[in-house]
């Protein structure tokens, strides 16, 4: 468990060991977890359909922040629409974004095992993972802050740009209040998406 | 397709033949204010132009008003690039009009004091007051260019206007780029009423009325030259779908060949190009106007999403001020900020509980924002990854830290003079305040990596004018040193920070470049100090 905090360095640095701190999740992992957040999550994996971006764990892992960020209480598929929106994003911006927001993710999924919470994040309940999450948002460790600021910040920007979550927040919505012109990027995202269509990334979600 | 010189259109990526091969006299990259500004003076003289763009055409009839659509059609790496700090949002336009078609409208003259400083610290020439205002009067009077009248002022401009004057903080108000203003508050998301008069609706329609060809989704590659003349631009066709190169391309053969690709681009266009060992400053005095925010909530509807973004404008502490050669106050721009939801939402610190008690009241939340005129000798530099990827380094140096502080400082003190209840800083930290005593709370503020949720729309430097190719990459004649035909025409040419929104100064500059590339069309073309 870590007593004080880690030395600075760079967030890419840092993340690139994420690798290393995953072996250890994951040996760590299958000593612990929970039967009821982990059959959540497959069930939400199942959900996500077609995915270009992200990977299933790294999925999971965006919606469990997603549940943490936004305490407006919203149903299962507007989380899910959220992270398809994210995927969506992230498979049209510079590979450096969506590989730095990727790592991110890979990195908040396993960070709990660095503070020794034996779950990976995406697998704590949602009190206890909200409850390891917030006091992060300001912490000494710029890794850690980063992670969490970015993952914030493109989550809120995607969540308060649905349509559906306007009304909670007293917005009336475009000033024209015409209706959504999808770009071509988007309709290609759709049709890519169908179901039926292949992930473009298949990486299995560490079990 | 056989594209003519006289279509009254811009033309996509469908209308593009592979392998294509197209003459002319000037090829622009980039259609910004500076490129589509110099497009337009060109084509005045009679030039014949082609402007390349790698973003997409994005008329009003394919907006939609929402913030995430629009930062996907208009917006460079959909809006999500951040410098090196990881935290600094850097917004540039990536479309036909470039930044100019999302930005406020802010159209201010370069300030004399930064005149004065660009001619006394680095030896400007050719871009005084006198050089200028010609170029100043034409702008303001085709973009329609004048102060905010009061039914522009929305509840938060009056606001910070009031508040101003009760603290005897000299204002202003903010001269806009508007015609016929339907006050929607979608500035950032393109006007989708062409008020905003923004290089798309004005400077561009002109150029290619006066026979422009503007390429959009064509991407400028390899510039392939003969002894400090570049003969041709390579492009790659890009697939407005995909987002990615189509694998078609084209060739354009030019006589003149100028750089316009914005402050974040211009420079990491010509570093693409290997020029770094020839222009030891390439990419370097990097500017950005960093900019903090301050969140605020109000007994009353503020509803800052509707009317202009920012009317009234606080210049009191534009410039820097110091007490015995020490660092005081001051060296930022006050104005009230405007953010549609989502945008609110990403720069309200933050989550869960804390978050949604200020989301739920969003019609209540106001604010104010701080641009930053750029540290001299800490400016940042851009730079070119092993990858090929852009960096936007910026150091926040020690001195850079303090201005950013004492600009919170002030503004929280200001949303406490306009009558907030409550203050949340934009940062990690999420400091709140409820009462103008509790400034304290200040002290510990982390200021750099995500401890303040900073933007840099106001890019400047890295192509930086002078005399000497040691320090400088033009020359003030805009000619890249040591070529005969390359020039830049955007913001990356500024000495240092433009200090106020850039756009009007960009423009004119441009007017300037354009008489000196009509010099180098007539032979009329003197080699500046560093020319090989």
């Amino acid at each position: 468990m870590i007593q004080q905090p880690l030395p600075r360095r760079r967030f890419l640095k840092l993340f690139a060991t994420a690798g290393a701190v995953a072996t250890a999740a994951s040996l760590a992992f299958k000593m612990g977890g929970t039967s009821d957040s982990e059959q959540l999550h497959i069930t939400h994996s199942e959900q996500f359909g077609s995915l270009l971006a992200f990977n299933e764990a790294q999925a999971n892992t965006l919606y469990a922040l997603a549940q943490t960020f936004v305490s407006n209480p919203i149903n299962t598929s507007q989380f899910i629409a959220l992270v398809k929106r994210l995927d969506e994003e992230m498979h049209f911006v510079p590979q450096d974004i969506s590989d730095n927001f990727k790592l991110a993710l890979d990195f908040l999924e396993y960070l709990p095992m660095a503070y020794g919470q034996f779950s990976r994040l995406s697998r704590m309940p949602i009190q206890a993972r909200t409850a390891f999450i917030v006091p992060l948002q300001g912490s000494s460790i710029e890794a850690v802050r980063l992670a969490v600021s970015g993952c914030r910040m493109l989550v809120f920007i995607c969540y308060y740009s649905q349509d559906a979550s306007w009304d909670s927040i007293g917005y009336d919505g475009p000033h024209s209040k015409i209706p959504e012109k999808l770009s071509p990027q988007r309709l290609h995202y759709q049709a890519l998406t169908q179901p039926g269509m292949p992930s473009t990334n298949t990486r299995q979600v560490m079990k | 397709m056989n594209i003519e010189t006289k279509k009254e259109r811009v033309y996509e990526a469908a209308d593009y033949q592979d392998g294509a091969s197209y003459d002319t006299q000037v090829c622009i990259i980039g259609s910004g204010c500076g490129g589509a500004t110099l497009a337009k003076r060109l084509t005045d003289f009679g030039v014949n132009v082609i402007v390349l763009e790698q973003g997409s055409y994005v008329p009003a009839s394919k907006m939609d008003q929402r913030e995430l659509n629009m930062m996907g059609k208009l917006y460079g790496e959909r809006g999500m690039g951040t410098a090196s700090d990881e935290s600094t949002q850097v917004l540039h336009g990536n479309n036909v009009g470039g930044a100019s078609v999302h930005y406020w409208a802010d159209s201010y003259r370069t300030p004399q004091d930064k005149l004065d400083s660009w001619q006394r610290d680095y030896g400007l020439k050719g871009h005084d007051v006198s050089d200028l205002n010609p170029a100043f009067d034409e702008i303001e009077k085709s973009l329609n260019i004048h102060q905010a009248p009061d039914h522009l002022f929305n509840t938060l401009n009056k606001k910070v206007r009031s508040a101003s004057q009760s603290l005897s903080w000299h204002g202003h108000r903010v001269p806009q780029a508007r015609k016929h203003c339907a006050s929607s508050g979608h500035c950032m998301q393109g006007c989708l009423y062409d008020a905003k008069q923004s290089q798309m609706v004005t400077h561009i329609p002109t150029a290619i009325e006066q026979g422009a060809r503007v390429f959009a989704n064509a991407r400028a590659g390899k510039l392939v030259s003969q002894g400090g003349t570049v003969k041709q631009v390579r492009v790659d066709i890009m697939d407005p779908v995909s987002n990615r190169a189509a694998g078609r391309t084209m060739t354009i053969n030019a006589q003149v060949v100028v750089v316009a690709a914005g402050g974040f681009n211009s420079s990491y266009y010509l570093l693409q190009q290997g020029m770094k060992r020839q222009l030891p400053a390439l990419g370097k005095y990097f500017s950005m106007n960093p900019s903090t925010m301050v969140h605020s909530m109000f007994e009353e509807d503020i509803i800052q999403w509707r009317n202009i973004p920012a009317a009234w404008g606080i210049d009191e502490y534009r410039q820097r001020r110091y007490q015995q050669g020490q660092y005081s106050e001051g060296g930022y721009l006050l104005m009230p900020s405007q953010l549609q939801p989502a945008l609110l939402a990403g720069t309200l610190p933050g989550m869960g509980q804390q978050h949604q008690e200020w989301m739920q009241d969003a019609p209540k939340i106001g604010g104010t924002i701080a641009w930053m005129d750029d540290i001299e000798d800490e400016l940042g530099e851009i730079r070119l990854k092993s990858n090929g990827a852009r960096e936007v380094y910026y150091p926040y140096g020690e001195k850079t830290q303090k201005v950013l502080k004492d600009s919170v400082i002030k503004q929280v003190t200001l949303n406490f003079e306009m009558g907030a209840k409550k203050v949340l800083v934009a940062g990690a930290q999420a400091i709140e305040l409820t009462s103008i005593n509790q400034m304290k709370k200040l002290d510990d503020l982390q200021l750099t990596s995500a401890g303040l949720f900073l933007a840099a729309p106001h890019p400047g430097g890295g192509c930086r004018m002078g005399s000497d190719a040691k320090n400088s990459v033009v020359g003030f004649d805009h000619r890249v040193h040591g070529w005969n035909n390359l020039f830049v025409a955007d913001s990356s040419v500024f000495p240092s920070s433009s200090s106020l929104d850039p756009s009007l100064t960009i423009m004119a500059f441009s007017y300037i470049a354009a008489d000196r590339i009509m010099e180098s069309l007539n032979g009329v073309h003197k080699k500046s100090a560093g020319d090989r």
